[in-house]
């Protein structure tokens, strides 16, 4: 008889190594947040970017506000698609079941989920924003620690996104109402906090909503951040608000969480 | 400690005395259900009286479709909670057991698996991660090391059932839940499943399992039977008791013409101890006591029949009684 246990504290890393891999073993998961983007990118650059010379939001030319917002908007979509969807799929067609019987809390696997998806993130916005922003015509070239200020400063807002997901994977147990849910928050997000449609173009009443979104302001704060307006102590304060708050967020959120489809609610 | 299951009450079910080691509340059970009475979606009502499963017992769970195996097995698991009438799994609530406890149980599922596109190696180191021992052998016994580079989604239903029973067995858990753990192997990863098993009780005296199945070969390496109907307990207690209750030790069968087996029912008459009869197609088949083996066989000689068969009765006919419901 032979026996190979691994060391105990091995878990969450071997949890995040195969959430990681498996992420990017997934056709469509790839596609929504490396090749999408970089697709709208080159759409809607060829479509409003052609005198973009002209300054848009913030200061910056309209392909650094389209580089951006694109970003942002990635990281919300992920966020929300590709951890409460997932998460439902997979609960929903047992594949979570045999979690609850194994000797680790909720909390390991969240830390390994959550882990996974942000470090994707921080890839995500440092190619992304980093490659672009430096190749692509009339764009304002990010320095290095910017972008890392800004893979930071995004990674935060993704624990507090994660922490809304599981929050509502911990109410309901059907993809479809998952898929419902996501893309009644997903969708006037995408197209009102300024992420590559100006919020300048809103009808006044609609702004004078828009501008208290959190999405919006954190929007705002990361395009200083590109442009290099910021201030550092207002960067940093937001980014430890969010990080405390995602934190906070997770940690309750996965308390509700059931493994079990039957248990979970609608 | 002996003692007798609770007396079972209603539906004129046969109560089988069981004498067993252990008593309600004792922490050592591996799982204690004490009058469990739930009605389950509106439609079904699932009722046990009481049921032990103590340390060094394996125990089948079966009974025809509808019964309330899975339905059990889901509160045992706490994918349900009882309202009314308490259940104790290693001592503890059904889903409510600490983390530390949980490398005491080994678990299978007709309707669980794992992420569709994590490789089977990870899955199996996710194993050694996660419980302080990690047998290869079982794995390896499984076949489970050969499906290391293919992903969990891609593999077959027999293959991801060999992934779940190594990964419910490699860590010698105190307590083993099935359902149907058979049901989707071939006949050589039965016998690897029904080996496996009769090894580790063997082996370990701290191992209580408890299983839903309908294979004869599985009911054969258990000690205890619960046989569950309509949502109630039909006959509990040591597997030869119970199949000795139902059928006697003796069963036979007569195939060929109507007449013939007419003529054998009329020579069977005055034998004491039927338990049994029924007919199906061709074939009359008759349980009973000892006394039927040389009636039947004096039956046989003297009438003409196509086919005729006599054996000693074991859980094959358990069974066979529930096929034919």
């Amino acid at each position: 008889m032979t026996e190979v246990a691994l060391p105990r504290g091995s878990l969450p890393l071997h949890l995040l190594k195969i959430e990681v891999l498996s992420y990017l073993k997934h056709p469509l998961a790839v596609f929504w947040t490396f090749a999408y983007p970089i697709i709208l990118f080159f759409l809607l650059n060829a479509i409003f970017g052609g005198s973009s010379a002209r300054t848009a939001a913030g200061g910056v030319s309209y392909t650094d506000y389209l580089v951006s917002g694109l970003a942002v908007m990635t990281v919300i979509t992920t966020a929300l698609f590709g951890f409460a969807v997932a998460l439902v799929e997979l609960r929903a067609r047992g594949r979570l079941k045999l979690f609850g019987m194994m000797p680790f809390s909720k909390s390991t696997f969240f830390l390994s989920f959550t882990a996974s998806r942000v470090m994707i993130l921080v890839v995500f916005c440092l190619v992304f924003v980093g490659v672009l922003s430096h190749l692509a015509p009339n764009t304002h070239p990010i320095t290095l620690p910017n972008l890392l200020l800004l893979c930071l400063f995004l990674a935060s807002a993704g624990l507090v996104l994660i922490g809304c997901s599981i929050l509502v994977t911990s109410l309901i147990k059907r993809t479809s109402t998952a898929h419902a849910i996501i893309n009644f928050i997903n969708i006037p997000v995408i197209f009102l906090s300024d992420l590559f449609l100006p919020a300048s173009i809103l009808p006044k009443w609609l702004f004078a909503i828009v501008k208290w979104s959190p999405f919006f302001i954190f929007t705002e704060k990361y395009r200083a951040v590109y442009a290099d307006t910021y201030s550092l102590a207002d960067i940093a304060l937001w980014t430890g608000v969010l990080a405390l708050s995602g934190i906070v967020l997770i940690n309750a959120a996965s308390r509700l969480f059931t493994w079990n489809p039957s248990e979970a609610g609608y | 400690m002996h003692y007798l299951i609770p007396a079972l009450e209603g539906g004129g079910a046969t109560a089988v005395a069981w004498t067993g080691s252990g008593h309600a509340g004792d922490p050592d059970l591996r799982i204690d259900i004490d009058a469990l009475h739930e009605r389950v979606g509106g439609k079904f009502e699932l009722t046990i009286p009481g049921f032990r499963l103590p340390p060094g017992r394996v125990t089948a769970l079966i009974g025809p479709n509808g019964s309330g195996k899975s339905t059990l097995l889901s509160y045992l698991l706490g994918m349900r909670t009882a309202t009314r009438g308490s259940i104790r799994v290693l001592g503890h609530q059904p889903g409510k057991l600490p983390i530390r406890e949980r490398v005491r149980i080994g678990v299978q599922l007709q309707d669980a698996g794992y992420n569709d596109i994590y490789l089977v190696r990870d899955i199996r180191k996710l194993h050694q991660a996660a419980y302080p021992r990690s047998r290869d052998d079982v794995f390896q016994a499984f076949g489970v090391t050969e499906l290391g580079a293919s992903r969990f989604g891609s593999l077959s239903s027999g293959e991801k059932q060999r992934v779940q029973l190594a990964m419910a067995m490699a860590h010698g858990p105190d307590l083993m839940i099935f359902d149907e753990p058979t049901s989707n192997l071939d006949p050589h990863f039965e016998g690897v499943f029904c080996e496996l098993l009769r090894k580790q009780a063997a082996e370990n005296a701290t191992l209580a399992c408890l299983f839903v199945s309908h294979s004869p070969r599985a009911v054969a390496v258990c000690d205890d039977v619960l046989f569950l109907r309509a949502g109630g307990v039909e006959h509990y207690g040591r597997k030869e008791v119970v199949v000795d209750d139902m059928f006697g030790s003796v069963g036979c069968s007569f195939t060929g013409r109507a007449e013939a087996r007419a003529a054998v029912e009329r020579a069977l008459a005055s034998v004491p101890d039927i338990r049994a009869r029924r007919t199906r197609d061709e074939t009359l088949t008759v349980h009973g006591g000892e006394g039927l083996r040389e009636a039947a066989s004096a039956a046989a000689r003297n009438i003409e029949l196509d086919r005729f068969m006599v054996w000693s009765t074991d859980a094959s006919d358990l069974l066979e009684s529930i096929k034919n419901d």
